[in-house]
């Protein structure tokens, strides 16, 4: 299990994120807390600015407020430091070019300024994509193509990880298998923060969770707490059973609180 | 990781085609090398006009890798961009402020390489500024194709202002079809360090244009500057079609038709793809000279029909090809 290079982890602090694109207020000062060692799902429904919070944690759109990785103000660093202390893995990746999966992992040590194939390998070993070495990237499933980024992601050796719905595109079994490396990644040290579609594998997965609606946190904290009842249904419009293995649409006829 | 044999098969077969391609250059061509008087001569002149040629392929070549890593597309090369247009604008430019207006400070010499570096420089900032990165294949090109037409009419407007004087005139039509006939010593001397220093330079970026594939938002999570690279991908290129323009004139679709040719053997990867187009790209330029020297005409068939000959129907396919996948 390759390890973030950075000894010193504090994990992600966000203070009074917002982002505004064009005259709409995607983000409204968000306040974000991810510890190491802990997976910190970010849920909403579509729109919420979900994946926006993410581009903001990880500097890739212009957003007032401040973000600090292991204690340090991510606007004070440059490009290359920034990539090797936060590492963010796109939902879809804009590569349409045949590099080889080495070679796209091999990405991930740019900001490094050396290719070090023993941090390549070991990056591909970890996100369990070595039997894709060789091949093309773009003639990967997408499920595939996401264990590769994810490879690529810990080349950088960056001890938060930020990931924008992983599984979005991978059946049951790959999107279990996702979800068992993220928490190998924090049991190892790292911050993960990872954009959820599904609630109940947020509910089974993470530690902690961050709930958005239209731009805002409408609740954060301990991912049981976070995932209750009531939030949900407020947030989704939907009712929790079963511990949080299943979800229903929830109507008026429902009744009272729970 | 050790480079896949296959890149070992492209550099043996490179190798194998250049001396055929190499030994025509020498042999083909008006004069005889048996000549007592005049052989020498005649090899020295084949043998400046082989370097220009290679010099010339080998830039517009390495400067086409470079802009379709730029603009994230196999169909953009210098010539389709208007990068060659704007450079040959330029050097014409050049030529005639140094004959008409009698510019003095700088030598006549050092003008045309000047003027060219401005001309393909403008060009490419125009086209970032006009578009910036985008995946609009039908932007890309037809933006490209405006400014061509643009540089294209400033041309003949220049040309007409040249045609008092025959040799000027000669000198600024020969810049738009494109040849190596007219580069000697002094112009070879100039356009090699331009051309040596852009493709190490060109190489240099590799990596970073690499990540620029993936998209501005995946290159800047991975630590790339992309404001820099793009400026620096657009001066190497600018440097590139400068020294190629200076040299040999407004030869089109080699930076497009090389590494094209290429990448299915040498791979997508910069630094892999760049060595090879150049060492394909001055090759076909050569092999494009040696035909434009042994197919009958009156006088010689200017190189840059002959590249266009080649060219201007594999762009056609490939546009073809591209945007039927798109389609899929």
């Amino acid at each position: 299990m390759s390890a973030p290079e950075n000894a010193d982890v504090r994990g992600l602090e966000a203070r009074g994120l917002a982002v505004r694109r064009g005259a709409r207020q995607v983000l409204m000062d968000v306040d974000v807390d991810a510890a190491p060692g802990r997976v910190t799902a970010v849920l909403g429904p579509n729109g919420a600015g979900k994946s926006t919070l993410l581009l903001a944690l990880a500097g890739l759109v212009r957003a007032t407020g401040h973000v600090r990785a292991d204690g340090v103000d991510l606007a004070e660093l440059s490009l290359r430091e920034r990539a090797r202390r936060v590492a963010y893995v796109p939902q879809r990746s804009q590569l349409r070019s045949a590099l080889r999966v080495e070679e796209v992992v091999a990405q991930g040590r740019y900001a490094h300024g050396s290719r070090s194939e023993d941090a390549v390998r070991e990056a591909l070993e970890t996100a369990r994509a070595a039997e894709l070495e060789g091949r093309v990237f773009t003639r990967l499933s997408v499920g595939e193509q996401q264990r590769v980024l994810v490879a690529r992601a810990l080349a950088t050796r960056a001890s938060v990880l930020l990931l924008d719905e992983p599984t979005a595109s991978q059946d049951i079994a790959q999107a279990l298998a996702t979800f068992a490396l993220l928490r190998e990644l924090a049991a190892a040290g790292r911050t993960v923060a990872v954009v959820v579609h599904a609630l109940e594998h947020a509910h089974r997965f993470a530690d902690d969770a961050i709930l958005l609606d239209g731009g805002k946190v409408v609740r954060t904290g301990l991912a049981t707490e976070t995932l209750a009842p009531g939030p949900l249904r407020e947030v989704f419009g939907v009712r929790m059973e079963r511990g949080g293995l299943r979800f229903e649409l929830h109507t008026a006829s429902d009744g009272s609180e729970p | 990781m050790s480079p896949p044999p296959r890149s070992l098969r492209l550099y043996v077969g490179l190798v194998l085609v250049a001396v055929p391609i190499l030994a025509a250059a020498l042999l083909v061509g008006a004069g005889d090398l048996g000549d007592v008087r005049l052989g020498d001569t005649f090899l020295a002149l084949r043998l400046q006009r082989v370097a220009s040629a290679f010099l010339a392929g080998a830039a517009l070549a390495g400067g086409g890798v470079v802009v379709q890593g730029l603009f994230r597309n196999p169909l953009a090369s210098p010539s389709i961009l208007g990068t060659n247009a704007g450079a040959a604008l330029g050097g014409q430019a050049a030529l005639l402020a140094a004959q008409l207006v009698g510019v003095r400070a700088v030598a006549p010499e050092l003008l045309v390489p000047l003027g060219c570096l401005m001309g393909a420089f403008a060009s490419l900032v125009i086209l970032l500024a006009l578009l910036r990165i985008t995946d609009d294949l039908l932007a890309l090109l037809l933006t490209g194709f405006a400014l061509s037409a643009l540089f294209l009419s400033i041309s003949a407007f220049l040309t007409s202002l040249a045609q008092e004087s025959f040799e000027l005139g000669r000198a600024v039509v020969s810049f738009s079809l494109g040849g190596v006939a007219g580069a000697g010593p002094p112009q070879l001397a100039l356009a090699l360090p331009l051309i040596v220093v852009g493709l190490l330079a060109a190489f240099g970026w590799g990596r970073a244009l690499d990540l620029l594939l993936s998209g501005e938002e995946e290159a800047r999570s991975l630590g790339v500057d992309v404001r820099q690279v793009r400026f620096f991908a657009a001066l190497w290129t600018s440097v590139l079609v400068a020294g190629a323009v200076s040299l040999g004139g407004n030869v089109s679709f080699v930076g497009l038709v090389v590494p094209h040719a290429l990448r299915p053997f040498a791979g997508v990867a910069h630094r892999r793809l760049l060595p090879a187009a150049v060492l394909g790209g001055g090759l076909f330029v050569v092999l494009c000279d040696v035909v434009a020297r042994a197919l009958p005409s009156q006088g010689e068939i200017p190189l840059g029909v002959v590249t266009g000959l080649v060219g201007a129907p594999l762009f056609l396919v490939l546009l073809a090809r591209m945007r039927k996948e798109l389609a899929a």
